[in-house]
């Protein structure tokens, strides 16, 4: 009696493990009955769609949505997108899985799982490692892509094709870029003339600013592809490829435009352009540091000029990058910094609904484009969009749509190794904080370089 | 009787050496408010924004009790949900480690069989694997076992990677334990399973009151293999109420601050309870041991 | 005796009581380590077939400037870890464990506060205590009249050090319980008779209580140094490894190398050396306490 009672308690814990994977079993059983079944009534639409005029109620579809979803810039577009396909496709049902910043990793183990979601937002990374393990559907000729294309202003066509020549994934946003923020009233009160046109006219206003107890610029450099694409900024000015040009077969040595970008980066610091506390300083905390006229200038993507005008109104405008000097100023101006780089909606190559899935991509990254477009006043999209905008772009949006969309002479070209764009992303911010020289910059990009070409 | 006069040479004692007395009771007491004040830190954090987080008001107290912030988290994410995963979750993860540690560590530190010294050493290399690498894997075992999107996807790897560390702890009580307790046991014709559960289980009360408090604590926590492994809402636990709150450029400190808070509060109630219990069984272990 | 040996080599009972736990360890734990040792030899992405490429990765990471800076990064971070948690540890512990101390119950939970708290939170809360211009250690500096205020997370020099004084500080408690209930564990005779000796209460502790909680100490020793070879998550929150890669540790390169760079084989191999460096350790930290003390 008293033994049995004992190997019972001891094995307790046996029980417990073997139910849990009872559990698991019985769901997962559930899941394939599911599963199986959405794959019948998938079956039975394709067919009816091919055989069927429309007017016919035609049998759902749901599809998995991998994406962004938490907070005005990814919850906006998305609302707007599900809500027209409501109409447009109303037999799809939308299943949002919602993404977060997490370098990949979720979508990697959803990879390596086999538990794909339908529709997924790629960027480089994963378009790459996802090409080479095929998780990833090939779109070069699928219908929607070539309708998408046609509606593309020109110029634009090759923006969807990854550096291996394929299609992969679908949007309909154009390419960001990089600005210098700045404060009309911290530049008056500290007698500075805007804009800085040249790196002496840079390093005279930053004394300017520091004997008014201004911090020159804030930058959020706690994340590196700030301080990468300030890097880039420089960079561009004397080589209008940007990083692309780094990759290039047997080059070893660092060209002189990134010298002499990364030696005024070096000067810019030891000047006291940026925070002390730069590197520990996030999107909030510099942002902040700018509303509140603590800092002069700011540096951040075209598309913080809504944040900045709705907190500074008319008190904030933008410049160019400065360069050498103003000859270089004047000529390089209209390249702008920011690099085209292949992203977008793509479909999983395992998706039950691949038709489905295709369509919907493509029509998804219209309406998010649109939604940039008509809702935004943003005119920096791919895509042609014939209504008429309806809002009024804050001033600097204004600006932008005057005088630089007309004038752009180029945008630097995508580099396609990642490691050498994280050795960058590494080296730019190390480079915010004393001690860490140009020298030590260059010779560690040239060590990268050494491996990659 | 004996207590009081106890108490009486105390105090003479304490009259003798009073200076370091207190010099030692302020230090500790300094100590004490420099790890109670992130309790104090945090419940204030919950209740500010961004602004006075970062700039005007880092330390104190908030200066307008910004209750929104857990209005916000509550409409955000079903909270009693999250909570009940968060519960049913480490509760029986907690169980699942301490039954199957403390077996195995009886039977590592005290009986005698070949391979015991391998077997400790094996159990132990699981302390020392980074998660990150094994986590696509380890996803794919769930997968395999069917374990996706059920509670089992992390309450059997959370048993499992709890293992090497209470085994560690509970090896260590075991050995200490002087071996005649048995040997006394074992002659009054008791079994290994009727000593085990009447003799060693008591005596070690105290390490398992610790275990299942740090254990607990640890799977309550737990952010990773949670984010990776759970993707239906209805079963996820309440750290990944934080994702709510990250933006792509902006982040909503407070919010995440009340998530933190929501999250923490039950944990530190466990924990003043336990550590009650802790102190107790503590004592009772020692007196048997004494 | 002869019983004793006759219960507690009870076969049926070793395997009762170990195989659970070595069954569900082998298969969720020691599997997928294994899969790493073999994906270590290979040119892999993480996904798909990958190629096999021998010991290149290994190669690979002897030659990697970020290895040398990761091992002092950890060799810095479990010395803070070692000095901090078991020598505070052990101070709180003995004086905790005196009857004499005052509030001695509001004490202990009071130290394991910072433990029960989200390491996020702790983080959050110490970036803005480094703050060079508002936070609370240069201005305790100031009052103090020190002149060493700095910037503590942004220096090459210091920021490992800062950062693994947050981790020190966040688990002392931890320590401290187990090294509580180390002394606790010792027969209150033993100190009794050095008193009467005429040894004083502390040299009594560094004679008789600590040498008698070696098995505490080993245990205490080995956590404390593998965690800090395989810190990670205080480097991720406060400063993602940064300035650039001046925080880099172990675990930081295989974040980095599996999930940025893609090269899941080459972190797989970095995974590797981790393991075989945290065993070492221990085997050493085994070794130097000699061999398992028999109990009293």
């Amino acid at each position: 009696m008293r033994k049995t009672r004992k190997s019972f308690m001891i094995i307790v814990a046996l029980i417990l493990a073997i139910s849990l994977t009872a559990c698991g079993n019985n769901n997962a059983a559930n899941q394939n009955v599911k599963s199986a079944t959405s794959n019948e009534t998938n079956d039975t639409t394709t067919t009816k769609e091919e055989t069927v005029e429309p007017v016919e109620p035609i049998e759902p579809v749901e599809l998995r949505f991998y994406a962004k979803y938490f907070d005005d810039d990814t919850k906006k577009p998305y609302d707007y997108a599900v809500a027209a396909l409501k109409e447009e496709m109303p037999h799809i049902k939308l299943v949002l899985d919602p993404m977060q910043q997490d370098n990949n990793q979720k979508i990697k183990t959803y990879a390596a799982t086999g538990n794909m979601p339908d529709i997924f937002e790629a960027d480089y990374n994963i378009i790459k490692a996802f090409a080479e393990s095929k998780n990833i559907e090939v779109l070069d000729d699928a219908q929607p892509t070539k309708d998408l294309l046609s509606n593309f202003n020109s110029g634009y066509e090759k923006s969807l094709v990854a550096p291996d020549g394929h299609i992969y994934a679908y949007t309909g946003g154009g390419t960001n870029f990089q600005l210098l923020y700045y404060s009309k009233k911290a530049f008056a009160a500290a007698g500075v003339e805007a804009p800085i046109k040249t790196y002496a006219e840079w390093t005279e206003a930053i004394k300017k600013f520091k004997e008014k107890g201004l911090i020159p610029l804030s930058i959020f450099a706690k994340e590196k592809w700030i301080t990468n694409s300030f890097y880039k900024g420089l960079v561009t000015r004397e080589q209008p490829d940007g990083y692309a040009a780094l990759e290039e077969k047997g080059l070893t040595q660092l060209p002189d435009a990134f010298k002499n970008a990364s030696k005024a980066f070096e000067d810019l610091k030891a000047a006291g352009l940026f925070d002390a506390n730069a590197t520990n300083t996030n999107y909030d905390q510099a942002s902040a540091l700018f509303y509140t006229g603590k800092a002069a200038m700011f540096v951040n993507g075209q598309w913080e000029i809504y944040g900045a005008d709705k907190n500074m109104g008319s008190d904030v405008d933008w410049m160019y990058w400065p360069a050498k000097d103003e000859q270089t100023y004047e000529d390089m101006k209209y390249y702008l910094n920011g690099a085209p780089s292949p992203g977008g909606f793509a479909v999983s190559q395992t998706s039950k609904h691949k038709e489905e899935a295709i369509k919907v991509a493509a029509f998804l990254a219209r309406k998010y484009s649109e939604y940039q477009y008509l809702v935004l006043g943003n005119p920096i999209v791919a895509l042609k969009i014939d209504t008429p905008v309806s809002v009024t772009p804050p001033a600097m949006m204004q600006r932008v749509i005057d005088e630089v969309i007309p004038n752009i002479k180029g945008y630097a070209k995508f580099n396609q190794s990642t490691e050498l764009n994280n050795a960058l992303d590494d080296n730019t911010q190390n480079l915010v904080v004393k001690g860490f020289t140009d020298k030590d910059f260059n010779e560690n990009i040239e060590r990268i370089m050494k491996e990659i070409n | 009787m004996k207590k009081g006069a106890n108490n009486k040479s105390m105090v003479i004692k304490k009259k003798i050496m009073k200076p370091g007395q207190l010099l030692l009771q302020g230090v500790l007491w300094l100590y004490f408010i420099v790890s109670v004040y992130p309790l104090f830190w945090m419940i204030s954090y919950s209740l500010k924004n961004n602004n006075e987080i970062f700039s005007t008001n880092p330390f104190g107290i908030p200066t307008h009790f910004r209750i929104e912030n857990y209005i916000h988290a509550w409409s955000n994410f079903n909270i009693p949900r999250y909570m009940v995963n968060s519960l049913f979750v480490t509760s029986i993860s907690t169980i699942g480690i301490l039954i199957l540690s403390i077996l195995f560590s009886y039977a590592v530190a005290r009986m005698a069989w070949k391979l015991r010294v391998p077997a400790r050493v094996y159990m132990m290399i699981g302390l020392f694997i980074p998660l990150q690498v094994i986590m696509i894997p380890l996803a794919i075992l769930v997968k395999d076992f069917h374990l996706i999107n059920t509670y089992g996807a992390i309450i059997v790897p959370y048993i499992a990677f709890g293992l090497p560390f209470s085994s560690l702890i509970f090896y260590g009580f075991l050995r200490a334990i002087p071996f005649d307790l048995e040997e006394s046991a074992f002659m009054d014709g008791a079994s290994v399973y009727r000593t085990f559960i009447s003799i060693i289980a008591p005596i070690v009360k105290p390490a398992i009151a610790t275990v299942a408090i740090l254990q607990f604590l640890g799977v309550w926590n737990e952010f990773l293999l949670a984010y990776i492994l759970i993707s239906d809402e209805s079963m996820k636990t309440l750290p990944l109420g934080l994702l709510f709150f990250q933006g792509q450029y902006s982040t909503d400190w407070g919010g995440m601050g009340a998530v933190m808070t929501i999250a923490s509060l039950p944990t530190v109630i466990v924990f003043l309870i336990f550590s009650e219990q802790v102190e107790r069984a503590m004592t009772v272990g020692s007196s048997v041991k004494g | 005796m002869n019983i004793m040996k006759t219960y507690l080599n009870n076969k049926r009972a070793v395997a009762l009581f170990t195989l659970p736990a070595l069954l569900l360890y082998t298969i969720v734990v020691s599997y997928p380590v294994l899969q790493t040792l073999y994906r270590s030899f290979y040119d892999w992405n993480g996904l798909g077939g990958g190629t096999f490429s021998g010991l290149s990765n290994y190669v690979k990471l002897i030659h990697d400037p970020l290895l040398m800076r990761s091992l002092r990064n950890g060799a810095l971070f479990a010395l803070v870890l070692v000095i901090f948690q078991i020598g505070l540890g052990t101070l709180l512990a003995l004086v905790c464990a005196d009857p004499n101390v005052k509030g001695r119950k509001i004490l202990k939970a009071g130290y394991f506060i910072p433990v029960v708290l989200s390491v996020t939170v702790v983080c959050q809360l110490w970036i803005a205590i480094y703050d060079p211009t508002s936070g609370l250690v240069n201005k305790l500096f100031q009052v103090l009249g020190i002149s060493y205020q700095q910037n503590w997370l942004t220096s090459s020099t210091v920021s490992i050090i800062a950062i693994a004084f947050v981790n020190a500080w966040q688990f002392m408690g931890f320590q401290f319980s187990l090294l509580y209930a180390g002394v606790k564990s010792i027969p209150e005779q033993y100190m009794e008779a050095a008193i009467i000796d005429g040894c004083s209460k502390w040299k009594a502790h560094l004679k008789i209580t600590i040498p008698l909680m070696a098995e505490t100490y080993k245990f205490c020793f080995i956590l404390a140094i593998t965690s800090g070879i395989g810190a990670f998550i205080q480097m991720l929150i406060m400063t993602s490894g940064g300035p650039g890669t001046t925080n880099y540790t172990l675990t930081y390169m295989i974040y980095r190398y599996a999930f940025l760079d893609s090269k899941y084989g080459y972190a797989c191999a970095i995974s590797v050396f981790l393991v075989a460096l945290s065993l070492l350790a221990t085997l050493v930290i085994n070794r130097l306490f000699g061999r398992e003390r028999v109990t009293y």
